[in-house]
């Protein structure tokens, strides 16, 4: 009943105000963005509160809904509400949430995923319906043609290849030259291994020794031992994400092949570095494009919030829900409700948040945000650090500023854009 | 030549894991007539009852005593309860059934568990690696796990072999109607089957445990992989489990050295091609 | 008499099949069989394929889904029992295939049956014993696959394990099915000295000729139904019923 409601409110409002906004567009915010409206903003969240990610998806929901309860559940004088939904980490499920949000729900804005199966899927529906959407998972894929939308796709996780340009540098210089990489078998790991490839060939006498891909949920990475050892190599990239990480750890500490060999994570996250524990973590090495004690104001205002709020620092993927929706309502009290005044405002925008200071470029509605090389504790050394042992897991050891520098290039991109047309 | 012997070695660790959960499937299959689509969750729920005796004890000796019987108890309580009325059913009721159970036992998991994963420790006393003179050291952990699983794999045959109890089982297997036209009580073998397949799979769950850590979800990839197994050593084949399980657990192995990318599929490749050229399996009766 | 009319239990019977209705799915396969047994009685069941001779045999086992009528058998009715409850009985079963367990030797057999037989430990060898002393030749093959003996050798087997723990009565369903002449007879003449020594035998057979020969009193299934009933010795003198009956 409700949604038929809102439906006719809907296409009342289309015909009344002829203003504002762009064809097709199945929201119902109409023309009347400007900042005297008291009509709720509606976000939809769709992320993975089930399946493998389980815990980065509750992490994102956890830093969308503390943004709202920050913002005093209004973005200017807009109440926020706020609607949740679990894709399950299947693309066919996100599929049809992102739809039933759009259609039934009538969101304003979109945001979340944990993963780049359901992050397509999500755009797919957004892009038809002109609905912008706030993607906040790392992929290559979501802003590139042909997903990237103009009018409204947006990106505020970095892609893999931004995190393999900062960590190639490092990798190379403070680890070993020499370099296995030990990836997980779908697009993420595929994305690793373009980024890893090509950037460890960049730095000088540097080279790729081996590499091996794992199917995503592999329990026996036993077999890999050896291979790694044999190949000689001198440095170990692990590039899955979550369980893969704590199987894998587990059964290389076994080996004592961490010991011998310097591991670096492609992605870290607090959720599993607690269930690794300090002693698979000492010794070994992450990246992240969030830690919960980085000294910087906009990250610490977060992080205190959440541990208010759950009682423990957030993990690294709750930021990006939580700066998706910070984002939407800041532009949203000013005025910029429509998809096409929220697209002007936000194109190169540049604002302090979650994680710190960040940029959204304008060729392919980026995020730029520092990326940090984590360095794994000890118990005892995280004790002397004076953190609580229980968090403090890893600390900062290199930050890489979020610059052009490390994201290809405009020029790159819109090269290739032009390549597809 | 190092090289590949190491990969064999684990190989063969990985796939006598996959032996126990296989012969309990097939043991389960041959008596009871149906696939049992609970065998992973059960076995997650024994490595989860072996993680938290575990952090209560210090130890994974006692678990190891302990979850076979808690598990042989479950097993046979189920199979008292909802299993029993399936018998004579259709093949997908109780398919179905299981399926059902699956998802019940590893959102109860999570319920009282959580949904993160549960690290196990080795004992302390394995702590240390084995020189086997060729390739790569291997933590002991390992090689103790082979030689349980050889233990409960020795055991479960002399089992078969020596006791009434097996040679009712046996027969029971091969043609239960006629057991029963002999004066065999033969429900009572169906539970006490039952029970055995499930107390091997918490063997197998306690063993996984400090190998991989415990998670609600481990039972489900290595259920396929077991189903497998049975497939390509022959329904109802003792030693083509056996075989099998660890034939594919060497492929992959070697395979994760050469192409790691084809390594999942290798176990499906190697039962299609079983399926297609020897449907009865490796050491499957005709 | 005829087959209907037959009402009252004949005195001293050992299994008394009543007015038995047997279905397989919707077919009406037994409408209403009746048969006795004595104890040292070989009986004889005729009949063409698809009379319901065998369906005859598995609803005493309990094996077919009885629909009406009764099987009485010491005092108890068998109908809706299970299988192995009427084995317990005293019953042993000779099925039509001879249903071998692939990978169980002769001897493991032999103990199979023992084990369902419910008799006290000590007795158990002893019935296995005299199942041997039927079978001699089978002494040298105990501990070999009985599935791969040759079709003779496993009818002894299933033979042998039915008496095991068949103390009482034997259902014995096509025995000669597939065996060379010479030892199709020596199995039917064992089969008469089983009798002989006291047990009730059932016999399905389709070699009428040979059953006419060992057997005390013959039943004619038709269609489900006993067409005929008599004693085996007037039948043999009065070779015009076979035709009619059995079409041979």
């Amino acid at each position: 009943m409700r949604a038929k409601v809102s439906l006719l409110a809907g296409a009342v409002l289309l015909l009344t105000s002829c203003g504002g906004t762009v064809g097709g567009s199945g929201s119902d915010d109409g023309g009347g963005g400007g900042g005297g409206s008291t009509e709720p903003i509606k976000i939809g969240v769709i992320t993975s509160l089930t399946g493998a990610y389980v815990q980065l998806g509750e992490d994102q929901k956890n830093g969308a809904e503390l943004a709202v309860e920050m913002l005093g559940g209004k973005a200017g004088d807009r109440p926020i509400e706020l609607i949740v939904r679990d894709d399950q980490l299947k693309p066919d499920v996100a599929l049809r949430e992102a739809q039933s949000l759009v259609q039934e729900e009538q969101v304003d804005f979109l945001t979340g995923c944990v993963s780049a199966a359901t992050t397509l899927a999500m755009n797919q529906i957004a892009s038809q319906a002109g609905v912008p959407y706030l993607g906040t998972c790392q992929t290559e894929q979501l802003n590139r043609p042909p997903n990237f939308s103009a009018e409204s796709t947006y990106h505020l996780a970095p892609t893999p290849s931004q995190t393999t340009n900062g960590a190639a540098p490092f990798i190379c210089s403070e680890l070993g030259t020499s370099v296995f990489l030990l990836l997980p078998d779908y697009a993420y790991g595929h994305e690793q291994e373009a980024g890893y490839t090509t950037a460890i060939a960049e730095q000088s006498g540097c080279r790729v020794a081996g590499k091996a891909f794992f199917p995503l949920g592999t329990t026996d990475f036993n077999p890999f031992i050896p291979t790694i050892e044999g190949s000689g190599a001198d440095a170990l990239v692990f590039g899955g994400v979550g369980r893969d990480q704590v199987s894998f750890l587990r059964q290389a500490a076994q080996f004592g092949l961490t010991d011998r060999i310097p591991t670096f994570l492609t992605l870290e996250d607090l959720s599993f570095d607690q269930e690794l524990g300090h002693d698979l973590i000492a010794g070994t090495w992450a990246m992240s494009a969030f830690y919960w004690n980085v000294d910087d104001d906009g990250v610490q205002k977060y992080v205190t919030a959440y541990r208010e709020a759950y009682g423990t620092p957030p993990g690294g993927y709750g930021v990006y829900t939580y700066n998706a929706i910070n984002v939407i309502a800041q532009q949203v009290a000013k005025g910029n409700s429509s998809p096409e005044d929220f697209r002007t405002a936000v194109e190169g925008l540049e604002v302090t948040l979650g994680q710190g200071d960040m940029a959204i470029r304008e060729c392919d509605h980026q995020a730029l945000m520092p990326i940090y090389i984590l360095k794994g504790l000890s118990a005892d050394e995280a004790q002397s650090r004076g953190d609580d042992p229980e968090f403090g897991l890893r600390e900062v050891v290199q930050t890489v500023p979020g610059t052009e520098e490390y994201a290809p290039t405009c020029d790159e991109v819109k090269a290739e854009f032009q390549r597809v047309g | 030549m190092d090289q590949l012997i190491s990969q064999l070695v684990l190989g063969l660790v990985s796939g006598a894991l996959l032996v126990l959960l296989a012969l309990g499937l097939n043991l389960i299959f041959g008596l009871l007539e149906f696939i049992n689509f609970s065998h992973g969750a059960l076995y997650m729920v024994g490595a989860y009852i072996a993680s938290y005796l575990a952090v209560a004890t210090g130890t994974l000796w006692l678990a190891l005593l302990v979850v076979p019987v808690v598990m042989a108890a479950l097993g046979a309580a189920l199979e008292r309860t909802v299993i029993r009325p399936m018998y004579g059913r259709e093949q997908v009721d109780a398919l179905l059934l299981t399926f059902g159970l699956t998802y019940i036992l590893i959102e109860g998991v999570r319920m009282i568990a959580g949904s993160g994963g549960r690290r196990v420790a080795a004992p302390e006393i394995l702590a240390f690696q084995v020189d086997l003179g060729v390739g790569r050291p291997v933590p002991a952990y390992l090689l103790f796990v082979v030689v349980v699983v050889g233990l409960v794999v020795g055991g479960l045959w002399l089992f078969l072999q020596r006791t009434n109890v097996g040679l009712i089982v046996r027969a029971g297997i091969r043609d239960h109607e006629m057991i029963r036209a002999l004066g065999v009580r033969f429900d009572r073998y169906r539970t006490l089957v039952f029970a055995i397949g499930i107390a091997v799979a918490g063997i197998a769950g306690v063993l996984t445990g400090p190998i991989t850590g415990v998670y609600p979800e481990m039972g489900a990839d290595i259920l396929i992989l077991a189903f497998v197994v049975v497939v390509v050593g022959g329904m109802g084949s003792f030693w083509g489990a056996v075989v099998a399980g660890l034939l594919i657990g060497v492929l992959v192995s070697i395979t994760t050295l050469y192409a790691s990318i084809y390594a999942g599929i290798v176990p499906f490749v190697l039962m299609i091609l079983v399926m297609t050229f020897r449907p009865r399996g490796l050491l499957g009766a005709t | 008499m005829s087959a209907a009319a037959e009402s009252a239990a004949p005195a001293g019977s050992l299994l008394e099949v009543q007015d038995v209705q047997a279905y397989y799915g919707l077919a009406h396969v037994l409408q209403g069989v009746s048969l006795t047994v004595r104890p040292g009685e070989l009986v004889a069941l005729l009949g063409r394929n698809g009379a319901g001779k065998t369906t005859t045999v598995k609803s005493i086992m309990g094996l077919v889904s009885v629909r009406g009528g009764h099987i009485r058998c010491a005092g108890r009715d068998f109908v809706g029992l299970p299988t192995e409850s009427v084995a317990q009985f005293g019953i042993g079963y000779v099925p039509e295939d001879r249903r071998m367990f692939p990978g169980l030797t002769v001897r493991e057999n032999f103990r199979l049956a023992a084990l369902g037989s419910r008799l006290p430990k000590a007795e158990q060898q002893a019935a296995q014993r005299r199942a041997l002393d039927v079978f001699p030749l089978l002494e040298p093959h105990l501990d070999r696959d009985a599935s791969r003996l040759s079709g003779g050798q496993q009818q002894m087997v299933a033979v042998g394990r039915a008496l095991i723990c068949g103390q009482k009565l034997l259902l014995v369903d096509e025995v000669t099915q597939g065996l060379a002449p010479n030892i199709a007879s020596d199995m039917g003449r064992t089969l008469r000295r089983v009798a002989d020594g006291g047990l009730g035998v059932l016999l399905v057979e389709q070699n009428s000729q040979m059953a006419l020969e060992l057997a005390d009193r013959v039943y004619v299934l038709d269609q489900g139904v006993v067409v005929h009933s008599g004693d085996a010795r007037e039948l043999r003198a009065d070779p015009t019923w076979m035709e009619q009956y059995l079409q041979l």
